[in-house]
């Protein structure tokens, strides 16, 4: 094994336990919609949700980098360059979110001043990491793209995927950049901080997890290198076509031009269009391997991935994007249930599954299987399912009654939180929730105790015949 | 737009992306397994498609723009699952025959 797989095992691992944390902070933060009053001047609702959403992005981030250092060297048949400051980079890396997490917690927030900006906060929504941290990140993300470029133009070769994804690599460094500047007026702020926000989600990181489900698809049911390249090829095409413009849909109520309304919802209206594609292409290689594959649980999760994906981005974003619905459903918990469904179909997903297939190759196994991965596949999805029909009525009703009856105002918004339905709602959603934290439990089980598939598959025959 | 249109449009907006996903799905598990129910699935989800596509243009009070937007989404979700296929069995057919 490499080095720079060991690496991104190591990555992979800390992906896990962040995983785990966003899960335990998303239930705490479910709790406040029922409790308002829980934890009130102790630990508050902000920093309970701070702790989680960006727990969303470094759980994520880190299994995208855990998944291209450990498909990296392979493809290139040689070290990843420069893997010495790599694997100092990610203790740090690993040190400066322990940091930051127990600051949120214990510190939680400042004064006014340059220097809470530079060791408490932020205050910008997902980048909220304090600006010694955000460098940080400026700079594993630095390194990283040198560990790619390094190693291609050492090795003198370059594929396909690899291409793509260099070519994604300025951008997703380049975009991060946007935490920085210090913007008085909110909507010049907001504006660009939806470049990035926008941009990483619904361009780079696509482009990102594309790549890296390539690279799945190859290892995991042989995929033709040509095949998957070429339908990468349109892949992004497509995706960045629709999604970069589709960043209009988010400018609603922060003082942007109206022009921006036709431009966004024209263009993420067109997103289901790629995503149905990629659905095809699921079913497709589905069915040329007879839904078979030696690593199950890797090949469910990637199936899991493309529908995912379709019916989180596709499916909820096109119910809600155009702008006279968007208009109402902006910012309510019909967002959220966007929200959630879609980072769990299109990125969540695609990192399981390359946590089972490095776990199945790092313990040499010729293939996994077993009961655990279905338990934890269900409850993770049952979960999220749930947590999002929740959400979904618990919007609807906000959308209705506060937005459109109620005009947005602080009475209609606090008239809102008694409504019968977004109560039920909100319980609903923090009992999947606890559904979802079961089905995160069994998952961490079962990567620690999977075994290869000839062995699974005897144990269970040997209970059904006792 | 009153608030009770905004739901309804809303639900039929989702409606119609599902039912294009229902479409395209059937329509590839009948290429893999040629059954007769499944291929009459996909007529019927496409059919399901252009009848709240339907129901988008005449009966919501979405701006012309997005009705057309609608209307030609409703034949692009048509071609997207044959051309799709075509392409993929294209690309494993020549990667087979090198």
């Amino acid at each position: 094994m490499y080095r720079s797989q060991r690496l991104g095992l190591k990555y992979l691992t800390a992906s896990t336990v962040m995983f785990g944390a966003m899960v335990a902070f998303g239930v705490l933060s479910s709790i406040y919609y029922i409790w308002p009053g829980f934890l009130l001047n102790v630990f508050n609702f902000n920093s309970a949700k701070i702790v989680h959403i960006d727990g969303l992005v470094i759980w994520l981030l880190m299994g995208f980098l855990g998944a291209i250092y450990w498909f990296l060297p392979q493809e290139l048949e040689r070290e990843v360059e420069g893997i010495a400051l790599a694997e100092i980079l990610f203790w740090v890396f690993c040190a400066a979110v322990a940091v930051v997490v127990v600051v949120f917690i214990f510190v939680q927030y400042g004064s006014a001043t340059e220097a809470s900006m530079w060791f408490i906060n932020q205050g910008r929504k997902y980048v909220e990491a304090p600006r010694w941290a955000a460098l940080g990140i400026v700079a594993v993300m630095g390194v990283f793209a040198y560990n790619v470029i390094g190693t291609a133009v050492k090795a003198r070769k370059s594929t396909g995927i690899l291409t793509v994804l260099m070519f994604d690599l300025v951008p997703l460094v380049v975009l991060y950049l946007d935490a920085f500047p210090e913007m008085r007026n909110m909507s010049e702020d907001l504006f660009w901080w939806w470049w990035l926000v926008h941009l990483w989600v619904e361009a780079t990181w696509e482009v990102l997890i594309g790549c890296i489900m390539a690279w799945t698809l190859i290892h995991l049911v042989g995929a033709s290198r040509r095949v998957v390249e070429s339908w990468l090829y349109v892949e992004v095409a497509l995706v960045l076509g629709t999604g970069i413009l589709g960043l209009g849909h988010h400018y609603f109520w922060i003082g942007t031009p109206r022009y921006w309304f036709a431009i966004g919802g024209f263009f993420s209206a067109l997103e289901p269009l790629p995503l149905l594609g990629m659905v095809v292409h699921a079913v497709y290689d589905a069915g040329s391997h007879h839904l078979r594959a030696a690593n199950r649980p890797a090949f469910y999760w990637t199936l899991a991935e493309a529908f995912g994906n379709f019916i989180g981005g596709g499916v909820w974003g096109f119910m809600m994007t155009l702008p006279q619905i968007n208009l109402y459903s902006h910012g309510t918990q019909w967002t959220a249930s966007h929200g959630h469904f879609a980072f769990w179909g299109a990125y969540g997903c695609g990192v399981i599954a390359v946590l089972y297939l490095a776990l199945e190759k790092s313990r040499g196994y010729e293939g996994l299987d077993g009961r655990a991965w279905k338990w934890s596949f269900a409850l993770l999805n049952i979960g999220m399912l749930g947590m999002v029909g929740a959400l979904l009525v618990a919007g609807m009703d906000q959308a209705f009654y506060e937005r459109a009856i109620g005009g947005s105002t602080w009475g209609a918004f606090l008239a809102m939180e008694g409504r019968p339905w977004f109560v039920e709602g909100m319980w609903a959603r923090f009992a999947f929730g606890l559904v979802f934290a079961c089905g995160y439990a069994i998952l961490v089980y079962d990567l620690l105790a999977a075994r290869p598939r000839e062995a699974a598959v005897s144990e269970s025959m040997a209970a059904a015949g006792s | 737009m009153t608030p009770a249109q905004m739901l309804a449009t809303a639900l039929l907006l989702g409606a119609f992306v599902t039912a294009a996903g229902a479409y395209g799905l059937l329509y590839c598990a009948a290429q893999i397994s040629d059954h007769k129910m499944i291929r009459t699935g996909g007529h019927l989800s496409y059919m399901g498609l252009c009848l709240i596509a339907f129901a988008l243009v005449a009966f919501t009070p979405l701006h012309l723009g997005w009705k057309v937007l609608v209307a030609v989404s409703c034949a692009i979700y048509l071609m997207i699952p044959p051309v799709t296929w075509r392409y993929l069995a294209r690309l494993h057919r020549e990667e087979r025959i090198r």
